[in-house]
């Protein structure tokens, strides 16, 4: 392939925040180069693959080529067994999604618009002309090379180099980053059209194990936990207890480890030259630790609004955090009450989560919403509960 | 103390260098590298490895 020299706007990773926000370049006319370091989009896959199907709809029709399963709802279960089913409202609606497929849709439908994708480029370092930002080096296939653009884009995941190299403290603190694992296990025999989230100090502290099924028995079976909390034991531990007590006669066909930034919205996420996207953005939900929804809304704007600075001709930061306050609008007043909610919900003892899980079993299922569960969590909290009204209804 | 990675274990997720406060790690497609002329031995990086892929460097003496 032919790559130009300059680009109007160049992506650091061809994963969900990169590859939209490089669609939404080029659809509005930005000539977009991404530049992904491993050897094929979307590969490997470090996700449970769940989303909602508003978070979805928004942007794309659900297509059986990247969809594995359908879900009507959550199951909840408390460190002492018992359950209860979320599934009313919109929030129970969803997917999992074949992320690997996924990904690469997203990438093609770029394509399509234009874009230009390399990979096995990893980016190692920022070009600077005197001291405007103009381009990016990376080393393909044993060599070299640079290329110059008027808009870089650090789309690189939760390890945010991009912004490091442009002087944007991005380093996570340890109550805010869930190190995780995951299996992709066989022989699971749960309820396939729900969604399983197991939580307790003993199973997962600061996080949860979650069960995400696939059809044809097949479920993404991981966990997540604060590293402060995991009392000398690490992820992979927490969880292979769990399968052993759970699923003693599953099968795994695959193994990863991923690390989910359960942080706020970078203080910055532009500088002149620059976009800050996704993980590397710090845009997850920090309650859920579900980075996709938000991701497609905020590539969807990065991808606008870099456009309009190419039309503009106008690449300063003042321009481009246009980007963040849109965002901000959108989704990350949002995040910031979710953040608090995660401060609070990680907190509870087993006694405490076995206390709500019973107070939610006494609600009538088609009335048991995501709100409902929230609300009942936090309701000794007068002020975040009105926070989340805010949000919820 | 210093830590080093394990590289035939490290899956290359990333956690480790999201957290290090003197970036001094630095991922490939293949594996982390830690870089001890800046490492400060705060052992953040090892307490979050979720697979154990970082230990620790005896000290020489
Ligand atoms: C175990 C786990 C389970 C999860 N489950 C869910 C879930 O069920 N639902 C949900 O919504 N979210 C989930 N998430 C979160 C979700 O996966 C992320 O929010 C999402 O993948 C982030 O997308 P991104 O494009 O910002 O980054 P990534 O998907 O991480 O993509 C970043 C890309 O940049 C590339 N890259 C990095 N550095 C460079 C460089 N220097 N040069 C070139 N390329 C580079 C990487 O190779 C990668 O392809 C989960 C995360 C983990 C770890
Ligand atoms: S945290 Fe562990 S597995 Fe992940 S990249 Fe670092 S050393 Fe490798
Ligand atoms: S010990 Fe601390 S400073 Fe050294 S590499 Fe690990 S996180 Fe970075």
């Amino acid at each position: 392939m032919n790559l130009k020299a300059f680009y109007d706007v160049v992506v650091v990773g061809s994963g969900p925040a990169g590859s939209m926000t490089a669609l939404f370049a080029a659809k509005n006319g930005a000539s977009v180069l991404i530049l992904e370091r491993d050897r094929e989009v979307g590969i490997p896959v470090r996700c449970a693959e769940g989303i909602s199907a508003r978070g979805l709809e928004k942007f794309f029709q659900p297509d059986e080529r990247w969809i594995a399963q359908k879900i009507d709802g959550a199951k909840l279960y408390a460190p002492n067994g018992e359950s209860c089913i979320i599934n009313a409202g919109a929030v129970g609606d969803g997917y999992v999604l074949e992320r690997r497929l996924f990904d690469a849709f997203i990438c093609e439908e770029a394509a399509k618009n234009g874009v230009d994708i390399l990979t096995k480029a990893n980016v190692h370092d920022l070009v600077f002309d005197s001291s405007k930002l103009s381009g990016v080096k990376f080393t393909h296939l044993s060599k070299e090379k640079q290329v110059k653009a008027n808009i870089i884009v650090g789309a690189d995941g939760p390890e945010s180099r991009i912004g490091k190299l442009a002087g944007i403290d991005t380093t996570l603190k340890l109550e805010d980053i869930e190190p995780g694992v995951q299996y992709l296990l066989t022989d699971i025999d749960l309820e396939a059209e729900l969604t399983h989230f197991y939580f307790g100090n003993e199973i997962a502290p600061g996080g949860y194990v979650w069960v995400f099924p696939k059809g044809r028995n097949m479920a993404n079976v991981g966990i997540g936990i604060r590293p402060d909390r995991s009392n000398g034991k690490n992820a992979q531990q927490y969880l292979d207890g769990f399968i052993e007590k759970n699923f003693p006669d599953s099968k795994s066909l695959a193994f990863i480890a991923g690390a989910v930034p359960t942080a706020q919205t970078l203080p910055e996420i532009t500088r002149d030259n620059l976009m800050l996207v996704g993980d590397a953005a710090r845009q997850v939900n920090p309650v859920t630790g579900g980075g996709l929804s938000n991701i497609l809304v905020a590539g969807s704007i990065a991808g606008t609004v870099a456009a309009e600075a190419v039309k503009k001709d106008d690449f300063s930061n003042k321009f481009l955090k246009k980007y963040h306050k849109q965002w901000m609008k959108e989704k990350g007043n949002h995040q910031k009450v979710h953040y608090k909610l995660k401060q609070v919900f990680f907190d509870f003892s087993d006694d405490e989560l076995n206390e709500i899980v019973g107070l939610l079993q006494g609600i009538p299922q088609e009335k048991l919403t995501l709100f409902q569960l929230f609300k009942t969590a936090v309701r000794n909290k007068p002020s975040l509960v009105k926070e989340l009204i805010k949000i919820y209804l | 103390m210093k830590y080093k990675v394990i590289e035939s274990l490290c899956d290359v997720c990333a956690c480790c260098a999201s957290v290090c406060p003197q970036n001094a790690i630095i991922m490939s497609e293949q594996k982390a590298t830690i870089f001890l002329d800046i490492c400060i031995g705060c052992a953040k990086c090892f307490i979050t490895c979720p697979i154990s892929a970082i230990e620790e460097i005896p000290d020489e003496s």
